[in-house]
């Protein structure tokens, strides 16, 4: 009997609007590893086809040898890195201090923190690139890592103030009593205990850094400090633009991303959750 | 007392106020001086020209300016289009996939992993690869419309361009509130909805009476935080059209990037950073009493 009940089709329709959202997710990215191994003289036939008839790496080789890839990367790797590092650090003692320490007007520092995320960069950009230049930063790691400490750090320090928070004050009392100072309280009993609070702050520190582009264009000119997203839009400027290069570019700048999904997406999504501070 | 446990002792009393000062020197030198300076330089005439800055004070000049030029008006309602046809697209595409997720039960991380990935992307990759995809001669999508339609400029028509920017935008958009609307659907408890069946409620009168009241608060700091994100976005209209066709696609945040860094007009720009700086503030403003309220502390 051909009997489909109404049950069973409610219970089908949820997959089925998944897999669309799943669809029109995965054929761009498809799309885009397809045309990185396709030759020229395949992305320009009409119509296109799916899968390349003589599919090739080439392209990711010459973004390498004709155009200075492999800096953007080097570039990328050491900002995005350095600016994790002193981030996580420091947003962690941050938010540690804010849900330890009672004091008046905490409340106030908390949203105040909060709210500096909220400012536009675009609407900051000019001042960033005068003050950048007058302290002779402007093409230098260090001003897209004090950027992306920015950007950054508000985030970090609520997701370690949530975390802090849910961890009882009576396990500092006991480390106090066996003799702890603050630092040693945090080392040995406060920071194994808030570990997913830190990886997710740090998954998100890197990928944020590393996939910025505003600051970086405008804070950067030359290969020795451009990082992979300026990189990528570079083809753009091109008389005419190589496809398969800029999409081999664009899946070379996509791995950090889809390594962290496959590996850590529990705490990317508690992440995007904790937060709801990312632009 | 040792040298030793006397640097302890310091530590243990100042550690609070150190880390906490040291953050908020950090963010006060990176956001709040640049802010202020944003402001005091829309009192001048300042223009660099070739390593040379000519700067003088003119009062309101720069507002006034700003308030009577056309462009001004055209991109901030171009600007306010884009803002909301993003948000109002992908709210509803991701509250429908918020939804679904919420009822399958299996392979969810699956899909859940894959859903998230334009999130995740670097902005610059979206914004390239859907002008790939919408690209007129070539473009996967024209290429899918071939039966139905002959080539469509999608990013060079004037009429039809801020539509693929919104698409593109939407596209980026749809991971974030997705994955809020599914932390909101899974704090109402399942015995609410046992209850209402018990009663004869249906899945639309659940829907209306028991998902969306208790989702209200969540979806009204959902849309605010997500249209301050939306309206401050370059990088997307950056990568796609650069404001183009005839600026059909050129908001605030590309005609502050023109002036300040292509025409150097850093007096006019800062007038103009300063209007969205405003904007931006009164309605994260209001996001945060909102949120102050919600996390009740």
């Amino acid at each position: 009997m051909f009997y489909i009940s109404k049950k069973s089709i409610f219970r089908i329709i949820p997959y089925l609007i998944v897999l669309f959202f799943a669809t029109i997710t995965i054929v761009p990215i498809f799309w885009v590893f397809s045309t990185s191994i396709k030759p020229m003289s395949e992305i320009r036939t009409w119509p296109p086809y799916w899968i390349p008839k003589h599919p090739q790496f080439i392209s990711y080789v010459r973004i390498f040898t004709t155009r200075p890839f492999l800096q953007y990367t080097a570039n990328s790797v050491i900002v995005a890195s350095v600016s994790t590092a002193i981030c996580v650090l420091l947003g962690l003692f941050t938010g540690y201090s804010l849900s330890r320490k009672k004091f008046k007007g905490k409340t106030a520092i908390a949203l105040l923190i909060l709210a500096t995320r909220l400012f536009p960069p675009i609407a900051l950009i000019s001042p960033w690139y005068g003050l950048a230049s007058k302290f002779n930063l402007i093409n230098t790691h260090l001003v897209l890592i004090i950027a992306y400490i920015y950007m950054n750090l508000p985030f970090v320090v609520w997701i370690m103030l949530g975390f802090f928070d849910r961890i009882p004050r009576e396990i500092d009392d006991a480390g106090k009593i066996d003799g702890c100072n603050k630092l040693s309280l945090l080392r040995y009993i406060l920071i194994p205990l808030a570990g997913p609070g830190i990886a997710t702050a740090s998954i998100f520190t890197f990928l944020l850094s590393w996939n910025e582009y505003l600051l970086a264009a405008v804070l950067t000119v030359s290969p020795s400090a451009k990082t992979i997203p300026v990189g990528v839009m570079e083809f753009i400027s091109d008389e005419f633009i190589v496809w398969n290069q800029l999409c081999s570019a664009s899946i070379m700048a996509s791995i950090p991303a889809v390594v962290f999904v496959l590996l850590f997406q529990q705490y990317i999504v508690k992440g995007l959750t904790a937060g709801a501070v990312k632009g | 007392m040792t040298f030793r446990s006397k640097i302890s002792g310091f530590i243990d009393t100042y550690f609070e106020v150190f880390s906490i000062s040291l953050t908020l020197a950090v963010l006060f030198s990176v956001v709040f001086i640049p802010a202020v300076y944003v402001i005091y330089s829309s009192f001048f005439k300042k223009i660099l020209s070739y390593g040379q800055t000519e700067e003088f004070f003119i009062g309101l000049s720069n507002y006034f300016r700003l308030f009577s030029d056309p462009y001004f008006w055209k991109f901030l309602s171009q600007n306010l289009i884009y803002t909301m046809g993003s948000l109002v697209v992908s709210f509803f595409l991701a509250f429908a996939c918020a939804l679904a997720l919420n009822k399958i039960t299996s392979f969810k991380g699956f899909f859940r992993g894959i859903i998230i990935l334009p999130w995740v992307f670097p902005p610059v990759v979206a914004a390239l690869l859907w002008r790939w995809l919408f690209n007129d001669s070539y473009g996967l999508i024209n290429a899918l419309l071939r039966p139905v339609t002959s080539p469509v400029l999608w990013l060079g028509n004037v009429k039809i361009a801020m539509f693929s920017v919104i698409i593109t935008d939407a596209w980026t958009r749809i991971p974030f509130m997705m994955i809020f609307l599914l932390a909101g659907l899974q704090t109402i408890p399942n015995d609410l909805y046992e209850a209402a069946e018990m009663d004869g409620a249906n899945i639309f009168t659940c829907f209306r009476y028991i998902t969306l009241p208790l989702l209200k608060s969540t979806i009204v700091l959902l849309l605010l935080i997500t249209s301050i994100f939306i309206f401050r976005t370059y990088v997307i209209i950056g990568g796609l059209t650069k404001g183009g066709p005839a600026q059909a696609t050129e908001t605030l945040t590309t005609y502050i990037f023109r002036l300040t860094m292509e025409y150097w007009d850093i007096g006019y720009g800062s007038a103009l950073s300063t209007f969205v700086l405003i904007f931006i503030l009164a309605l994260g403003f209001l996001y945060l009493r909102i949120f102050y309220k919600g996390e009740g502390f």
